[in-house]
Parts: C-alpha cells; structure tokens; sequence
C-alpha cells in the first residue's frame, strides 16, 4: 500500500536516481520525467498526488513547467514542491508566484523533504499550504 | 635652449593658426619667414659696402637700404593679416624693386647686382610652391619688372659711372657671395624643416603602430581570459559531477545502512561522505577563487529580509555547533530590516566564518549577530561572528587572508586543512563591496566583522578584484 504517488522532475540522472530510490524506500510510488515538457505530460497523464519539480531543467525551467501544470484544469490540484539548489528569498518568492505549494532546497535534505510531502498531502482542510494562495 | 630652436619657436610662434594646419602651408610659411628674418640682414650688407666706397650717393642708397630693411614688416603683415599669397607676391616685387634699383645706380644691364634675380624664382618656389599658376604669374612680374628697368635705365640711367670698374669687382664679388650664402641658408633650412617633419611623421606612425599592437595583445589577452573561463566552467561541472556522485550514493548507503543496522558499514560509508563533502567544499573553494582572479565572477544583486538570511544561517550551522558542546546564539537588531547585495555571497562568507568559529571552539559560545551602523556616510549591516575559542596569534592574523606561501608547519599544525575559506571570504567581501575584519586573542577568542552597505554600490572595477593585499579596504564607490 503505497503512502502515494510522486512525479518527480529532474533532468540530472544521478539526482534522479537517488532521490527515487529514497522516496520508494520510504513508501511512495514514484514516476520521472527528465525535462519540463515531458514534466507537463506526465503531470496530465499519470495525475499523481504530488510533483516535486527540479528549478533548474534546462531549455524550460521548473517555474515554466509549474505554471503551465497549475494552468491545466485537469493538473491545478497537484500539490507541486520546488527543488533548487540555493536559498535565496527570491527563489521562495518565485516559487509562491507560480503557484508551488513548498520550496526545499538541494542538496536533499531526505527527513526535511518527507516531512514536506507528508504536509503536502495531507487532506486540503488541514493543509496550511491550500491553493488560496 | 639653443639659437636655433629659439628661432624655431619664434618661427612658429609668428605663423597664423590658418596655415598651421596643413604640412605644405607650414613649410612654405616657415620658410617665408626665415626668408623674411634673416634675409634683411645678407641683403644690407650691400649698401653698408657701397656707402663705405660711394658716400656721396645717400638718396639711392637710402632707398636701397630701406627696401632690403623694409622685408622686416612681412612678418608682421603676415601675422596680422593672413594674407600670405598676397604678401609673397609683395615679397617678390619689392625683391626685385631693390634689386634692379641697385642695377640701375650701379653698373645697368651689367650690374653685379643682377645675380640676386637668381634668388627671385627659387624664393618663389619656397613661398608659393611650384604651380603652373604661380610659374607664370612670378615669371611675369620678372618680365614686367624687367621690361620697366630696360626702359627706365635707357632713359634715366646714368652714362657715367658712379664708381671704378675696381670698384664694381668688389661689389659684384660682395653680391654674389652674399647672394650664395643667401640662397644655402634657404636651402639648409628647408632641409631641416622637412627632416622634422619626416621625423615627427616617423614618430607619429610609430605610435599608431605601438597603438595597433597593444589593442591587438588586449584582444589576445581577453581571448585568453574567455578560454580560461571556460576551461573553469568545465572544469567546474566535471569536477562537480562524480563528487555529487560519490557524496549522494554514499548518503544512499548510508540511509540503508542505518536501516539495516549495519555498524561497521556506516561508520564506512560516513567516511567516504565526509570526504566526498570536504573534497567538494575544497572544489567550489578553488574554483571560485580561480573564477574571481580571472575576473568572471559576477554579482547578482538582490533585496532580502536579513532576519529570515540570519536564521537560515543559524539553522543550517546550529547542529554542527552542538556537535562541539557549543552554544549557538544568533540576534538581530530590530531595526535592521533588510539589505541590498548578492545573498548567496554574504551567505557564504557568514558560513565561512562560523563555520570557522565553530571548529576552533569546544564547548563555548558561537554568536552570529546583526545591527544597523552608520558608517562612511551611508547604512551599513554589520555582521559579527564571536567565538570563545582558541584564538589566533597576532602574527598569524595577517597572513590569513592570502599569502600561502609564507604558512609554515606551525600554521598548518594550528590550523590544518586547506584553509581557503578566509581568503576566499575576503574576496568575496570585496566583490560585494564590504569590509572584513579580524580581532583575535589567544585562548580568549576571535571576532570576525562584516559590513556590508545596506544599499548595493556601483558594480567594482576589474582592479580592485584583482588587488591581492592583505589589509581588507572599504571599495570607494
């Protein structure tokens, strides 16, 4: 019985092999995709419950990808969590504008990050972080 | 300065602006001046002679006299007025005026005067170049003048002669010397006047030549920093990958590890993460500090809450300290609100000194804190880093921020590891336009100060990144 299903974004495939890796370990079900545009896709496709985006993809940034994803009826829902390697306050920003539910940084931090997906998708009444932001 | 170029400067001083500006004008105006300075002086000389051997004849000799003399005013006429053509034509005549009047008292048709004409087309040439205009017009006033003299000297002229045949010898030998000198004066200083010409137009091009290579060594030189930066750039990611490959698959063991309860293979795999993050943080030292020299490190300014900066910090070091029995105190003054500069920077060069703090210091207190100062005129953030630690002797303090050369064996013993952090920070303080200070005492602790400008300054020039000296300097905005 799966805690959930993820949708991980990440165009580095060491990246993107450990953190799947950790993720099924600690129960999830997780499915990838290597670049914004097929992020997009998936995200219409497999409807998962959360979307852990990587900032930094390539020709189309994790932002683009996120705002196109919160876009799309059929994908507005999906609770999305920024991944970026820096800590800038700009990036929080950033990360709010285009809609994300959670910010974390990289290199991953794997307690902090579950503790965030757990809070994620947690039913929307208890959430703190809804989609009236 | 010698005669000569006292006459030189005299010379050029009389020029007008107008016929300054082209070389040919320049050169034909010097000569007609040094024509016109020294000439009177050759030329009087001949009725000074025949008032010595003919006194009685003062009219015409006066009138000879006064027309040589009066070659003086064209230089003046000419600095007044501008009309150099118009002189040198005046020139001219009033040379052969002087000329065939002489012919007409002493000797007509067979004056030895007459080989004074000789000058007449040569000063021509000097004065006005060699035109097909000029050559006519020059040759019709010799014409002319001539025609008049022949008329003049048929009808007026005297039958008898003024003076001896003897006498006339003595004359023509003093007119034709006075004459050759004359006419080689002429001819040495255009020489001169055209050899400096040469030589400042030798220079002139030697310059633009000097100009020419050095815009080229700039363009190799900025060639050879861009493959630098890229070669860093590589660099960077080639270096950067396996190390992520090495700390992130040990942190997967390690995870399963720990779940697997295996002792021996975690104490293992910690090592190997260790030394993956060490190996890293001594990369991105290197790397930085080789970006920073070749001048390609930027600086990406933005506004940020220092409060939320200041906390991040803490937490992010908070563990590290605890690991020392350390006390992590961290305050922030209420009125500092936020601050303008690149975030990453100042967050790195905090990290750097804390977490220097933090491994000098067992069980002590680490204190990062943050207040408003008015400094140099403007708001500045001054952050302090505390620590009760071990200290750093006051011989060693200077050396700290660069000079790797002179650390010896008691500076590695004391301090270890790579010790590319400081320098690195001071770097970066500079970059942002901030001032790094340390004080230190031995066995009591050591204080790190930070002020940066609340409000970004002008981006600094390329020297004051590479400046290398030790004492840390506020950038002049």
């Amino acid at each position: 019985m799966t805690k959930g299903h993820i949708l991980l974004v990440e165009d580095n495939e060491m990246n993107r092999d450990m953190l799947m890796r950790r993720l099924r370990k600690a129960g999830y079900e997780v499915s990838c995709a290597v670049d914004g545009p097929s992020g997009v896709v998936a995200a219409l496709s497999l409807r998962p419950d959360l979307i852990l985006m990587d900032v930094a993809l390539g020709e189309m940034d994790g932002w683009q990808a996120t705002l196109l994803i919160k876009a799309n009826s059929k994908s507005a829902h999906v609770p999305v969590i920024a991944l970026t390697a820096h800590a800038l306050e700009s990036d929080r920003l950033r990360s709010l504008e285009v809609g994300c539910s959670e910010f974390d940084t990289k290199p991953v931090d794997l307690p902090r990050l579950l503790r965030k997906i757990e809070l994620c998708l947690a039913p929307a009444a208890a959430s703190p972080l809804s989609k009236d932001h | 300065m010698s005669f000569r170029s006292q006459t030189d400067r005299f010379i050029d001083f009389v020029i007008p602006m107008s016929l300054l500006a082209d070389r040919e004008m320049r050169t034909r105006a010097r000569m007609f001046l040094f024509s016109h300075l020294f000439g009177p002086f050759l030329g009087n000389v001949i009725p000074l002679y025949l008032f010595v051997i003919d006194p009685g004849s003062h009219g015409a000799l006066g009138v000879l006299a006064a027309a040589i003399t009066a070659f003086w005013l064209f230089p003046i006429a000419l600095r007044l007025t501008g009309y150099y053509k118009l002189l040198s034509y005046i020139s001219i005549q009033n040379l052969l005026f002087a000329i065939l009047w002489g012919c007409f008292f002493y000797g007509g048709i067979s004056s030895p005067f007459l080989p004074w004409l000789v000058t007449v087309p040569l000063l021509a040439f000097f004065y006005l170049g060699a035109s097909q205009r000029t050559i006519v017009v020059v040759l019709s006033q010799v014409a002319i003048n001539g025609i008049v003299f022949v008329i003049a000297y048929r009808s007026f002229g005297e039958t008898e002669p003024r003076i001896p045949l003897a006498g006339l010898q003595g004359i023509g030998i003093i007119s034709t010397m006075s004459a050759a000198i004359y006419v080689s004066m002429m001819a040495i200083y255009y020489a001169r006047v055209l050899d400096s010409q040469n030589e400042l137009e030798a220079e002139v091009a030697e310059h633009l030549a000097t100009a020419a290579e050095l815009r080229a060594a700039t363009t190799a030189a900025d060639r050879a920093g861009a493959a630098k930066a890229n070669f860093l750039a590589k660099m960077s990611h080639e270096l950067r990958t396996p190390l992520n490959a090495v700390i992130g698959y040990s942190q997967l063991l390690l995870e399963d590890a720990d779940s697997d309860n295996e002792p021996q293979i975690i104490v293992d795999l910690d090592r190997i993460h260790s030394a993956g993050n060490r190996l890293l943080s001594i990369v991105n030292s290197i790397l930085d500090l080789s970006k920073i020299e070749a001048g390609k490190m930027g600086v990406d300014i933005s506004s940020f809450r220092v409060g939320t900066f200041v906390s991040d910090l803490a937490q992010k070091n908070g563990q590290a300290a605890r690991l020392r029995g350390n006390r992590f105190e961290v305050s922030v003054d209420p009125d500092v609100d936020t601050i303008e500069t690149d975030g990453l920077k100042l967050a790195h060069i905090l990290d750097a000194l804390v977490s220097n703090a933090i491994q000098y210091t067992d069980n002590g207190t680490v204190s990062l804190e943050a207040m408003r100062l008015p400094l140099w005129g403007s708001d500045v953030v001054r952050f302090t880093v505390a620590d009760t630690g071990r200290g750093i002797s006051s011989e060693l303090l200077p050396i700290l921020f660069d000079d790797f050369t002179r650390r010896n064996d008691q500076f590695v013993t004391n301090f270890g590891g790579a010790g590319l952090g400081l320098p690195l920070a001071h770097r970066l303080c500079r970059l942002i336009g901030a001032t790094l200070k340390l004080e230190s005492n031995v066995g009591i602790g050591t204080r790190a100060i930070v002020d940066v400008p609340r409000v970004a300054a002008p981006t600094p020039s390329r020297s004051d990144i590479d400046d290398r000296s030790a004492a840390p300097a506020p950038l002049a905005a």
